[in-house]
């Protein structure tokens, strides 16, 4: 909220240096934000009693003034109008430099000596103003420029935390001031008198639910004089950013702004019957409101009615009906208190937020009620003028207990520290508005003020004696204590840390996406199946969870294609979302354009299908799961190359794919590389990982290696014919190394040549020459048998 | 007869060493001075036979000054061959010599994200000091969010966060809170727990990404204070920053702490003097903390009567940003590959 030091002062005295202020505040948990000062250089500007004036000589428009400031009297051409001899100016003297980048020197303009400028309030940077500043009748060139112009005075917003409406206020915050620095708190005593004579009006208020309205008071005020605020108001207003409107409406937002008390001003003459009803609204029951809004209102909405229907939506905003308006006579002035809950509930709904709602839904000061009212009284009496011939009338039934709490010496200290105590405490809460009730060296039992509606147990207290003895003042201290290594808190997240290990080590980048996707998105990549959705999205394009975790590197790839890298290698590791409301974590990479970057002694080679199979079966390698327990078949979704994919599967369970994006998703996506994509469900890997790995002893005899070639029909796979020599050359076959394969117009049509290279090996001795070439042979036979092989 | 043949030998041998130290035999003429000396035809195989023709006194000793000679010569010889063979592989090495300014034959280096990195690298040090890693979903329902972090329905504080609904009663989580009560709620007292993870709030301009990253602290036992939360995040503070970095507490509020305080730690670009960055303050805000809220732990059934805790929340893009100079939080979530290689 925005406070006025001008304003501020009225209440405490402010410390000189606003610096301190700043920072004093800010300890105590006030934080400013933004503090508008006019910065100005008032070294060559001195105030200007304008002593003669006469046309120019040889300019029509301009005029040749005698001004008289502090230093002497001098000549100075002006071009303004708007000035009489008499008046009061700021002069810029020669050496001064305006905010607008004008400097003044003494100079002839048409033929006429000008030692100066009168300046407008537009340069000096003050606001859009036509004409010379004219100060106002009691100026005199001995004041100080700065104090005349208000230039001492600072604007600054405070950040009020939502826990303490209670300084959501002038004086609320002078309240805080005043115990920061121990400076006695002025609060207004409003004073007016209660005309004698009978009334010929009266207005009646029923409050039929109590618990929405625990206060409600009201006081009518009868022949009035709507009109503009004086010259006082509106500056104080302006300076909080409140627009004046007229005297009456003013006075109730500068008490607002006084007290924190909303205030509202009704037309007494529109209120029907001049009987106010202050209940729940009706459903269906519609209100116009002053921003010329019709609400639609519910019954758990609270409303100041007559009988005819709701005048007002109660804590938040008047109805249009019963508005002051320039023909208003006599007006009944409310101060109340509202629910916090119901206000909340109400403006949330209707997304209706006010300065008066603001205050309400975090609890004004019931007990202040009164006092806010007198003070809106006394000063539209001020202003407006008008008689109040009755009392105020005062709904209280249940009057508000003040709460006390406790705090003990034991609690103080562990909590801050051996470092304060109760008789520290003590002081402090007295100079913040708490009564002691109760004193001893352990235990200090205070009443809380009103306004004070955060501090409700012992916690509250301690807070509030830390932070006005200073939070600085608690010693930081070793981080002693006890662990808790039997509680197995932490799951192990090994797994990932290893997969991330692996794929930095061959190069790719990790990417991190927000989690949103837009509909259009999944349509592109060909998604169809459920998804979860925002109820309220920042915009379409953000609306929807994201199901995988393709559609932000895809992106990314465009994004980068965009700015000449064509070449990437790129993975994410993080959840995706699956309806109703379920997450689960997938590792995804892309990789596309050249395997190896470029170099002077090898062609550049583009990524294929083989190099991601190769980073697949390393990244499970990593996981001690081995390549050969993997298969990759069955139908991948519909965003892979249909003739480039497979599902990587171990053990017939589902763990993630691999293959190519298909061409249609990548022209969606506006990529110009082939793009080759893997995805694995990191949280069914988790579950498939063995328990450790444990050694095997190392081989101790020699291998024999031995070729073998042979043609087989183009439709019979690599994975068939290594199944058959696995099976044919069990136990003693260790490796199977495919070291050719010939597809072109040598071999019969329909065929195609291949060449393995086979690996025998026994644990305990030696295989001898007639093992090898028996087995050699069985192999031989079955892949003949079983893969129509001929062996060349 | 004898003396002579011992003068030969004693004049052959000067002359075959005379000529091995010359430093004048190459690769063909080695060979010829070998067989020059120890061929068939050989000098000093002719020696030895003329020996055989020695009194049987003589013959022992003139055979074995005879042997003695020509194993001189022989490993003269070999001396030379070794010699000459070195000679000729340094000729060769140098002639072999590459231009090694050439380009490398790189591969492409990975890097990690910062904001993973950074993840990792506080559970490290947070590890240090007991904490375990605690856990929690994206998706979280209101209670975990807000109700038993003392901010019910209708509560003021839920202004604080602008939050992301997927129904009524599920909200993205807008802080990594929820996982205090989770953890609360499956351990006892007394423990230690950090909570990194993405959040999100319904705020998305020139500062704020809608999704980011937090690290949440919790650390409940019977005697934690103030003091010990200031020690905690000073100290963590000064191993990720620098081990100079002040700390300072300032008061605030967060319905789940009381007393809350934000936690500022002095500027990284002017030391503390005062800058733009930290509007002349010498201070930058990097987290909220605070002794936890008893009614946090009565949500959660813990004795309040018997124990303390103090918690924090801290963002990582915040830290990051600081520590490496980002200017911009949507360079973190671009991805362009120049700036992921930076890091």
């Amino acid at each position: 909220m925005f406070i006025d030091s001008a304003w501020l002062k009225q209440y405490v005295s402010l410390p000189k240096d606003f610096g301190l202020l700043s920072k004093k505040l800010t300890q105590a948990g006030f934080e400013i934000t933004s503090l508008s000062k006019p910065e100005l250089d008032t070294t060559y500007l001195r105030i200007a009693k304008i002593i003669a004036s006469k046309p120019h000589p040889n300019a029509d428009r301009l005029t040749l003034c005698q001004v008289e400031t502090q230093d002497g009297k001098f000549q100075i051409v002006c071009g303004a109008k708007n000035f009489k001899v008499g008046d009061h100016g700021i002069l810029a003297t020669p050496g001064a430099v305006l905010p607008n980048g004008m400097v003044i020197q003494e100079t002839h303009i048409r033929g006429e000596h000008s030692q100066g400028m009168l300046c407008s309030e537009k340069e000096l940077g003050l606001k859009e103003a036509q004409g010379i500043l004219i100060l106002s009748a009691d100026a005199d060139v001995s004041q100080n420029v700065r104090t005349v112009l208000g230039l001492e005075e600072v604007v600054f917003e405070l950040q009020v935390t939502p826990n303490r409406p209670d300084a959501m206020s002038h004086i609320g915050v002078a309240r805080e001031i005043s115990a920061i620095f121990h400076k006695p708190l002025k609060l207004p005593r409003p004073k007016f008198s209660v005309s004698k004579g009978k009334t010929a009006l009266s207005v009646k208020v029923i409050v039929q639910d109590s618990k929405k309205c625990p206060r409600y008071m009201g006081c009518l005020i009868q022949n009035i004089q709507i009109g503009p605020s004086p010259v006082w108001l509106v500056k104080r207003l302006k300076a909080v950013g409140l627009r004046s409107i007229n005297n009456v409406v003013d006075v109730t937002n500068y008490v607002l702004m006084e007290y924190g008390q909303p205030i509202h001003a009704f037309d007494a003459d529109r209120i029907q019957n001049h009987t106010i009803l202050v209940r729940s609204a009706k459903e269906g029951e519609t209100l116009n409101t002053l921003d010329e809004q019709t609400r639609k209102l519910e019954s758990s909405d609270l409303v100041i009615a007559d009988i005819q229907g709701p005048i007002g939506l109660a804590g938040m905003m008047g109805g249009k009906d019963s508005e002051v308006s320039l023909q208003t006579k006599n007006i009944f002035i409310e101060s109340a208190y509202f629910d916090p809950v119901t206000i909340r509930k109400t403006s949330k709904r209707l997304g209706l937020h006010s300065e008066a709602s603001r205050r309400f839904e975090k609890g004004v000061d019931i007990e202040a009620i009164s006092a806010a009212l007198e003070r809106v009284t006394e000063l539209i009496l001020q202003v407006a003028g008008g008689t109040v011939q009755e009392k105020a009338l005062d709904d209280y039934p249940k009057k508000f207990k003040r709460k006390e709490v406790e705090l003990t010496q034991a609690k103080l200290d562990l909590y801050l520290g051996n470092v304060f105590t109760l008789a520290q405490a003590k002081k402090t809460l007295e100079t913040l508005g708490f009564k002691t009730l109760q004193f001893s060296s352990q235990k200090l039992r205070v009443q809380v003020p009103g306004f004070r509606i955060d501090v409700t147990q012992e916690v509250d207290l301690i807070e509030e004696v830390a932070r006005l003895l200073g939070y600085d003042k608690i010693p930081a201290q070793e981080p002693t204590g006890h662990l808790q290594l039997s509680q197995k808190i932490e799951k192990d997240h090994s797994l990932e840390e290893s997969l991330k290990t692996f794929l930095t080590g061959v190069g790719f980048l990790e990417v991190i996406h927000p989690s949103f996707c837009s509909p259009e998105d999944l349509i592109k990549l060909k998604w169809n199946t459920p998804t979860v959705a925002i109820s309220n999205p920042i915009g379409l394009d953000t609306s929807r969870l994201r199901p995988t975790l393709l559609i932000g590197l895809l992106k990314t790839l465009h994004f980068n294609m965009n700015r000449q890298e064509k070449d990437l290698m790129l993975y994410e590791m993080r959840p995706v979302f699956f309806p109703p409301q379920g997450q689960r974590s997938m590792l995804t990479g892309v990789v596309c354009g050249n395997r190896m970057p470029s170099h002077w002694g090898e062609k550049d080679q583009k990524f294929d299908f083989f190099d991601l199979k190769a980073i697949v079966e390393g990244l499970f390698e990593t996981t001690k799961i081995k390549t050969q327990k993997l298969k990759f078949h069955e139908t991948a979704p519909a965003y892979y190359h249909p003739g480039i994919q497979g599902n990587i599967i171990l053990q017939n369970k589902f763990l993630g794919s691999l293959g190519q994006l298909h061409p249609e998703v990548q022209e969606a996506f506006h990529l110009k590389e082939d793009v080759f994509i893997f995805e694995i469900d990191i949280d069914l890997l988790r579950s498939d990982l063995g328990q450790g790995t444990f050694f095997k002893p190392l081989p101790k005899y020699p291998f024999v290696r031995r070729d073998i070639s042979f043609l087989v029909p183009k439709s019979v796979t690599h994975s068939d014919i290594s199944k058959v020599i696995w099976s044919a050359g069990d136990p003693m076959i260790t490796d199977v190394e495919l070291f050719d394969l010939y597809l072109g117009t040598q071999v019969k049509s329909g065929y195609k040549s291949l060449a393995y290279r086979l690996t025998y090996h026994l644990l305990e001795r030696t295989l001898t020459d007639a093992e090898v070439q028996k087995i050699h042979e069985q192999i031989s036979k079955a892949l003949q048998k079983e893969c129509n092989a001929e062996i060349r | 007869m004898s003396i002579s043949l011992a003068e030969k030998l004693e004049e052959i041998k000067l002359q075959a060493l005379q000529k091995l130290k010359s430093n004048t035999l190459d690769e063909t003429s080695i060979e010829a001075f070998r067989v020059e000396y120890l061929g068939k035809q050989g000098k000093l195989t002719q020696i030895l036979k003329d020996i055989g023709s020695l009194s049987s006194e003589q013959r022992p000793a003139m055979g074995r000054l005879a042997n003695e000679v020509k194993h001189m010569v022989a490993q003269g010889i070999e001396t030379v061959i070794t010699e000459l063979k070195r000679k000729e592989r340094s000729k060769n090495l140098l002639e072999g010599e590459m231009d090694l300014t050439l380009p490398s034959r790189a591969r492409y280096q990975g890097h990690r994200h910062l904001i993973s990195k950074t993840i990792t690298e506080i559970s490290h040090i947070f590890s240090k000091y007991g904490f375990q890693v605690g856990e929690g979903p994206e998706i979280e329902s209101e209670y975990y969010n807000f109700d038993a972090l003392n901010t019910p329905a209708f509560h003021p504080a839920r202004d604080m966060h602008d939050t992301f609904y997927i129904t009524e009663k599920t909200v993205l989580r807008t802080h990594t809170s929820p996982v205090q009560i989770r953890t609360m709620e499956k351990f006892k007292p007394p423990l230690r727990i950090i909570a990194p993870g993405t959040v999100y709030r319904h705020d998305d301009d020139a500062s704020h990404s809608p999704m980011f990253h937090q690290i949440e602290g919790l650390w409940v036992d019977t005697h934690v204070s103030m003091g010990h939360l200031k020690g905690l995040i000073t100290a963590f503070v000064q191993t990720f920053f620098s081990a100079s970095t002040q700390v300072q507490l300032r008061p605030s509020y967060f319905p789940f702490t009381e007393p809350s305080a934000e936690l500022d730690i002095e500027c990284v670009f002017c030391k503390g003097k005062g800058c733009t960055l930290c509007k002349q303050s010498g201070w930058l805000e990097v987290a909220g903390c605070g002794m936890v809220h008893p009614n946090v732990f009565k949500a959660v059934h813990y004795d309040v009567q018997k124990i303390s805790g103090c918690a924090f929340g801290m963002g990582i893009e915040r830290l990051v940003m600081l520590r490496h100079r980002i200017p911009n939080i949507k360079l973190l979530y671009e991805n362009d590959i120049r700036f992921l290689r930076q890091f």
